[in-house]
């Protein structure tokens, strides 16, 4: 299991290099001058031409990639060309945002899509599993920001019980942390809980036709036994592979959510830096995703082997 | 409804001995009278503003770092609540004292000198001094990231000097006509805390920053040591961003927030009138829709295309559409309430779809041409609907213009290499001096200072460069006047209608009064509830 981890973490490094180099060469093919952008629609070209060598982009592109790259070996991502401030302070300050929301979200998602998927699954055709496709085909079809603006509609303009955005770090002061969490984890949650629910929901049809399962029924083992130790145990191994894409896809920020609830996450960072071609935010925070989603990908593989004992992580074997 | 005396006004004994002045030599006019006291600010109804509270407001833009010079929408919001001047204008572009006293031009206007304000500290607690006016000038002439616009505004005085440090000596090749435009614009900063301006402020205002993310928001808390005694009122000011229009108005109506800046203009439209909410055009237009035209490509470079164009444009249409009727429609470059603005002139360009077809088939054009407008709805929301009536209405006359809708990095870009045919801009400071706005909007320079539109006229740099440098302003308006006349003939500057930004606030606010580009002096503000 340990060679296997570091196996895999090894294998990180060169893709991490091939990344950088992909998202540093097609972040310059952009069109778009950030000196151009910094100096504003005003500027003459003599300003742009000085904001330019004084943000260090008059230099050849292999000269600033390697400048670059020589900084992350000293793990310095470098600052902002905007407002000058560290990256890693910008994307430390945006991750932690991003992280809570989309634990959040996900952890709504698996309460309403586990049970909802078992059961559309266990009562197959019923009423019940008709709402639920229907809930699964509402919560596809409307669109996240629409969503969210009726959710401020409702809970912060007209019953006035929850605030209409922003973020208060619940470390600091819990209560209010967790009121201004809420409306767009269930914005994002609903979503995500519609793709969960579905993929549930055929995983375990699949499962519970199975005959180990026929024979955990012929052997007099309660129903919930059958469903939820034989069944579900063995449909989660591609329901957690959604999970984690779907994890790893949240962790990139969810640009519209954040928008719409002043939700100070990376999208948002990552957006803005991009409208304003602030460089090295986008590189850095972009070469940070890619290491999280290397990551997350390596916690799935972990995951399956817990949850299926046939799956064995090392080759050559099961 | 915006404050324009403020507390700074002349009293009337100053007032009459500037006049007596005025009448022997222009220049000591606007020279300030020793005796400039602040006055006590203004209260409801004859009470006392009441201290304390926090007042939160925000915008759709969000600003990138707390630098007092890089003049952005997204800065405007807080620049004067961190950061003083050495003089702010009145409505009628006249210097009123701030952290300068006392003024006085030299007899041949080529230099200009200030007493400032003693006893002043910046929020690090070093006494602000002659030194740290040099030092913030030299600092807004050069470009740099911080400081990226309005250069050439600065850059207008050659020299800056401390002889002593209540003491600050300016210097000019010429005469600067727009000189207070410049002091008004240059905000002052601590020499020594300017390192931090990605974390900290470097100002002397009524408020200092606690905590900065940029984009997100800006914390500020009265700052206790500042000049003016027993302001500023309230504890804190807190600026914050939220990027969807929709999310922003929610956040007032849900009373999350005490005001918003800039919001949409039909939100402005819609919000006129609620109950507890005041909508305030601030300081009026700062800025000017206009169609630009290249007049190197094609049919374009024909100023009878161009003129007819000018003709067929629905500028009522489009203030009504996409303006939400906030403002009126002009085709002259300054809006009414500038000395610049030549009301004689506005009928030149009426509605006249008949005349635009005239002039089309006397340039050789009887069935009209295909050209593109560029524009930018993320950069200036307004921008695309304008742009799509004015495709609308050069449909009318045979001209078929495609949209160029771009993000603004793009736009920016292919705005200032003259990358275009039409493009919808928006130029700024209007609302300031008519030289300043001439220095500060590049896209109105001629071919030989680079600018995009491609025109070149020696008649019009001789006009704009004697009336920058001519002080008196009855000489200067028939320069402008001659300035005006040119662009209206030749048609590469279209005017449609003023860019003005809203404030829109909760009516226990008092004391709201602004700068030429609408950013709030903080330190006057109370809330009465």
């Amino acid at each position: 299991m340990w060679a296997y981890l570091l196996r895999r973490l090894l294998q990180m490094i060169p893709v991490i290099l091939l990344s950088s180099f992909l998202v540093f060469l097609l972040l310059h093919l952009v069109p778009g001058d950030p000196a151009e952008t910094v100096a504003g629609p005003d500027a003459t070209p003599e300003v742009i031409q000085a904001i330019r060598e004084k943000m260090g982009l008059d230099l050849p592109l292999p000269v600033q990639y390697g400048i670059w790259l020589r900084n992350i070996a000293r793990a310095d991502l470098g600052e902002s060309y905007l407002s000058r401030i560290p990256v890693v302070d910008l994307v430390g300050h945006a991750f932690p945002a991003t992280i809570q929301l989309a634990l959040a979200a996900l952890a709504l998602a698996l309460a309403i899509s586990l049970p909802l998927g078992v059961l559309a699954a266990v009562r197959q055709g019923s009423k019940l599993d008709l709402l639920v496709q229907g809930f699964t085909a509402l919560g596809l079809g409307v669109p996240n920001f629409w969503l969210g603006i009726l959710l401020i509609l409702i809970f912060a303009l007209a019953l006035g019980i929850l605030p209409p955005g922003g973020r208060i770090d619940p470390l600091q002061q819990p209560l209010l942390g967790l009121k201004t969490l809420l409306l767009p984890a269930v914005t994002l949650g609903i979503h995500i809980s519609a793709v969960f629910t579905r993929f549930v929901r055929v995983a375990m049809l699949e499962v519970l036709h199975e005959d180990y399962v026929r024979t955990a029924r012929a052997k007099g083992l309660q129903e919930r036994v059958v469903v939820i130790r034989h069944g579900l145990r063995s449909a989660l191994v591609p329901v957690v592979t959604v999970v984690g894409l779907q994890f790893g896809r949240l962790l990139g920020g969810a640009v519209v959510v954040e928008s719409v609830f002043a939700w100070p996450g990376v999208g948002r960072l990552i957006i803005q830096a991009v409208e304003q071609r602030d460089y090295t935010v986008v590189q850095a925070a972009l070469l940070w995703l890619v290491v999280v989603f290397l990551l997350i990908n390596l916690l799935t593989d972990i995951a399956y082997a817990f949850l299926d004992p046939r799956i064995r992580l090392t080759q050559g074997r099961g | 409804m915006g404050k324009d005396e403020g507390p700074f006004s002349l009293t009337r004994r100053a007032l009459l001995l500037a006049g007596a002045g005025a009448a022997a030599a222009p220049l000591l006019a606007r020279g300030a009278p020793a005796t400039a006291q602040p006055a006590p600010a203004p209260s409801a109804a004859g009470r006392p503003p009441k201290r304390g509270g926090s007042f939160s407001m925000a915008r759709t833009a969000g600003g990138r770092d707390l630098s007092g010079v890089n003049l952005t929408r997204a800065n405007f919001a807080f620049i004067r609540s961190l950061y003083n001047s050495l003089i702010h204008l009145d409505k009628d572009l006249n210097p009123q004292p701030e952290l300068a006293t006392a003024w006085r031009f030299s007899p041949d206007g080529l230099s200009l000198t200030l007493t400032l304000r003693p006893g002043v500290r910046f929020h690090s607690g070093r006494e602000l001094t002659a030194e740290d006016v040099r030092f913030s000038w030299e600092f807004a002439k050069d470009p740099s990231p911080l400081s990226p616009n309005m250069n050439r505004l600065f850059r207008q005085i050659r020299e800056v000097n401390a002889p002593d440090k209540g003491t600050v000596e300016l210097k000019f090749d010429k005469p600067c006509a727009n000189v207070f435009d410049i002091l008004d614009t240059l905000c002052l900063f601590d020499r020594t805390a300017v390192g931090k301006l990605n974390s900290s402020d470097a100002g002397s205002g009524p408020f200092m920053v606690t905590g900065f993310t940029p984009g997100v928001e800006i914390r500020m808390r009265r700052f206790d040591g500042y000049w003016e005694p027993g302001k500023p009122y309230l504890d804190e000011y807190i600026v914050k961003t939220i990027p969807d229009d929709a999310a922003l108005m929610l956040n007032l109506e849900t009373r999350a927030l005490d005001a918003v800046w800039a919001p949409a203009l039909h939100e402005v439209a819609r919000m006129k009138g609620a109950a507890g909410l005041v909508a305030d055009p601030g300081a009026g237009a700062q800025g000017m829709f206009h169609l630009m035209a290249s007049v190197t490509k094609g049919p374009l470079a024909s100023k009878k295309v161009r003129q007819a164009i000018n003709h067929a444009i629905n500028r009522e249409r489009c203030v009504r559409t996409a303006l939400a009727g906030t403002i009126e429609s002009t085709c002259l470059m300054w809006p009414r309430g500038s000395w610049a603005y030549f009301g004689e002139l506005e009928g030149r360009y009426p509605y006249d779809l008949g005349k635009a077809k005239a002039l089309l088939a006397e340039a050789g054009y009887p069935g009209g041409f295909e050209t593109s407008i560029l524009l930018s709805r993320k950069d200036n929301p307004p921008q695309f609907p304008l742009a799509q009536i004015i495709q609308g209405d050069l449909a009318q006359i045979g001209v078929r213009a495609r949209l160029e809708d771009l993000e603004a990095a793009l736009y920016i870009s292919r705005m200032q290499r003259g990358e275009f045919e039409l493009c919808v801009h928006n130029y700024g400071r209007v609302n300031r001096d008519p030289g300043t706005t001439l220095a500060g909007a590049a896209p109105l320079y001629p071919k030989s200072e680079k600018g995009p539109i491609g025109f070149d006229s020696a008649d019009f740099l001789r006009w704009r460069d004697e009336a920058v440098t001519t002080l008196d302003r009855e000489k200067r308006k028939p320069l402008y006047r001659k300035i005006q006349e040119y662009f209206l003939e030749e048609s590469f500057s279209m005017p449609i209608a003023g860019n003005q930004s809203f404030w829109l606030y909760r009516d226990y606010t008092r004391g709201m009064w602004y700068s030429r580009e609408s950013s709030p002096f903080m330190g006057d503000v109370w809330l009465d509830r």
